[in-house]
């Protein structure tokens, strides 16, 4: 499987802007996730029952950023399920 | 002796007809500007102040001797050092952001002066070049003297030669607002949206709190300024009044571009400014009634004066005159070691004036100070990188700013695919600016290009340090060292 790394903006909800963030085509999107989390901790303090939007679509937590077909510069959305 | 009005309008009116050159080789459509406007038309070009260049000197001299004279008195350090220092960092930002800016604003001006289509249009852009030297040199002489007290104020002359992401973010605005610009393009948008719209903020909003602040040498120092706006803003209108009859499609663009554009700078060094670095108990107006006030009310009646439409994102930007600033300081906060300017934690009575004053945006602004809040609790007092970011962030690829429109609930980030590579803007009306003119945007490497193009570190610390030119003296912290008597710390 490829190690390559994707930059990819990140939001989530509750928080004041994007981030950049830089992820591995072999992260699962769990770990993706906890990446983002971390990322914007500071602001944003981590919950569960949130899921990884892409184009509208939530990403299966257990699937690699591969296998999502994420793109490099995309924005990945971390939300509430509406 | 002739009285003026005999010899004015001979002095004003000096166009001459070409019989040596071409009229393209006298006023070259990309030099005067591309319109549809007829030259005998532009020679109806007239505005109120129709002053001479005795004349202006005369009230120069008076005007910079009134400065020098309340510098000489305010502007020593133990008057300074009496200022709040909250209220200092808004004067940071706005001399960092300004002066250079102003400076810039001569070359515009001379373009004026030289490629507009009427003598008199010229005139006063030729006034106009020399009152924006004067409003680079006076912040340039107050603040060099504040250096040896505190290096953050070297930034008023350094800002602009550095890479710092909000100068990154100036320079594109600036470049193009003032260097770039042909004189039609620069009258409307920096003579009419910028100076008549906008700078009332400052002049007049940002001057009345000054005075409140007891900072009586920023406030003369912007009045000055402001009597030389007055006058040379006049040549936007005067502009608009012939353009408006041959090519009224191109006035409404270049208003809804450069509105857009000039709203985002203001909202972030003004709305700061006056929201953020005016201690709560000298706030009387929140920066959104100084936008109401000045923009929502009076602006738009000078657009319908001249049956101009309301720039197109008009919702959209009601919506973020409620949280733009709000989004950018609070993200600022967490990255205030990438500004030149000091920052606080809003305090409780902080809180509650932005809760009476933005009811609708507040709430989830304030989520996030509280949380940051918290990190502080937890953290010891000085210890400024554990409440910091240290994950870089995303800016857009027409404004160059961080990504904080939208709401906390949802950000209005789009990201477009164009030429089969992604870019990312800030909001709807950034996007459409971009697509208008990509040829004039898409060679513009923003921080993040160049940090993964290698020009940036991506690590934060050496960003700040390396690229941003921040030094630790000059880098922006926590003005209390996270350190607040209404903050119970946890053990």
């Amino acid at each position: 499987m490829s190690h390559q790394m994707l930059p990819v903006y990140g939001f989530v909800e509750g928080d004041a802007l994007g981030v950049l963030l830089l992820i591995y085509s072999d992260d699962t999107i769990e770990k993706v996730i906890q990446n983002l989390q971390q990322a914007v901790k500071i602001r944003v303090p981590a919950q569960i029952g949130m899921s990884l939007f892409y184009e509208g679509k939530i990403l299966d937590t257990q699937i690699t950023v591969n296998q999502a077909d994420v793109e490099p510069l995309c924005r990945l959305d971390l939300r509430h399920q509406k | 002796m002739l009285k003026r009005e005999k010899w004015q309008h001979l002095l004003r009116k000096l166009n001459w007809t070409a019989d040596q050159v071409e009229k393209n080789n006298l006023f070259p459509p990309a030099m005067s500007g591309e319109s549809t406007v007829p030259t005998a038309a532009w020679q109806a070009w007239d505005e109120a102040y129709r002053i001479n260049y005795h004349e202006y000197i005369q009230t120069q001299y008076k005007k910079v001797n009134s400065v020098n004279a309340v510098q000489e008195v305010l502007g020593q350090l133990k008057n300074i050092k009496k200022i709040d220092p909250t209220w200092l960092n808004g004067i940071k930002l706005y001399s960092a952001v300004f002066t250079l800016a102003e400076y810039a604003a001569v070359i515009g001006n001379l373009r004026a002066a030289r490629f507009g289509q009427d003598s008199a249009w010229r005139n006063l852009s030729l006034f106009g070049a020399l009152d924006e030297l004067r409003h680079a040199q006076i912040p340039l002489k107050i603040m060099h003297d504040f250096i040896r007290w505190d290096p953050q104020f070297d930034w008023t002359h350094k800002f602009y030669h550095s890479n710092n992401w909000i100068a990154i973010a100036g320079r594109h605005f600036i470049d193009e607002l003032l260097l770039l610009s042909d004189p039609i393009e620069f009258a409307i948008a920096t003579n009419f949206v910028f100076e008549t719209g906008f700078t009332n903020l400052q002049f007049v909003g940002l001057t009345a709190i000054a005075e409140l602040v007891g900072d009586n040498l920023f406030a003369k120092m912007l009045q000055s300024i402001q009597t030389d706006e007055m006058r040379h803003a006049q040549i936007g209108p005067a502009v608009i009044e012939i353009l408006i009859q041959h090519d009224k499609a191109k006035v409404q663009r270049l208003v809804d571009k450069w509105f857009w554009r000039s709203w985002q700078l203001f909202a972030i060094v003004t709305g700061l400014s006056i929201d953020y670095f005016t201690p709560v108990n000298k706030r009387q107006y929140s920066f959104k009634e100084f936008m109401q006030e000045w923009i929502t009310d009076q602006f738009l009646n000078t657009l319908k004066q001249y049956q101009l439409e309301k720039p197109w994102y008009w919702d959209f930007f009601l919506q973020s005159i409620d949280h733009y600033h709000h989004m950018v300081a609070v993200s600022a906060y967490t990255y205030r070691a990438s500004t030149w300017f000091n920052w606080h934690v809003p305090s409780p009575e902080d809180r509650q004036w932005y809760a009476k004053k933005y009811p609708n945006a507040w709430p989830g602004i304030d989520k996030i100070w509280q949380q940051i809040i918290h990190s502080w609790q937890e953290t010891p007092p000085g210890v400024e990188w554990s409440v910091h970011g240290t994950t870089p962030i995303g800016f857009c690829n027409l404004c160059q700013l961080v990504l904080c429109h939208g709401t906390p609930a949802q950000n209005a980030a789009i990201v477009k695919k164009i030429n089969d590579h992604n870019y990312i803007f800030c909001s709807e009306p950034c996007l459409k600016i971009y697509e208008a003119e990509p040829e004039r945007y898409q060679d513009h490497k923003d921080v993040v290009h160049r940090i993964l193009c290698g020009e940036a570190p991506g690590n934060v610390v050496a960003l700040v340090e390396n690229y941003f030119g921040l030094m630790a003296s000059e880098r922006g912290r926590d003005l209390h060292l996270g350190q607040y008597s209404w903050m119970e710390k946890r053990k």
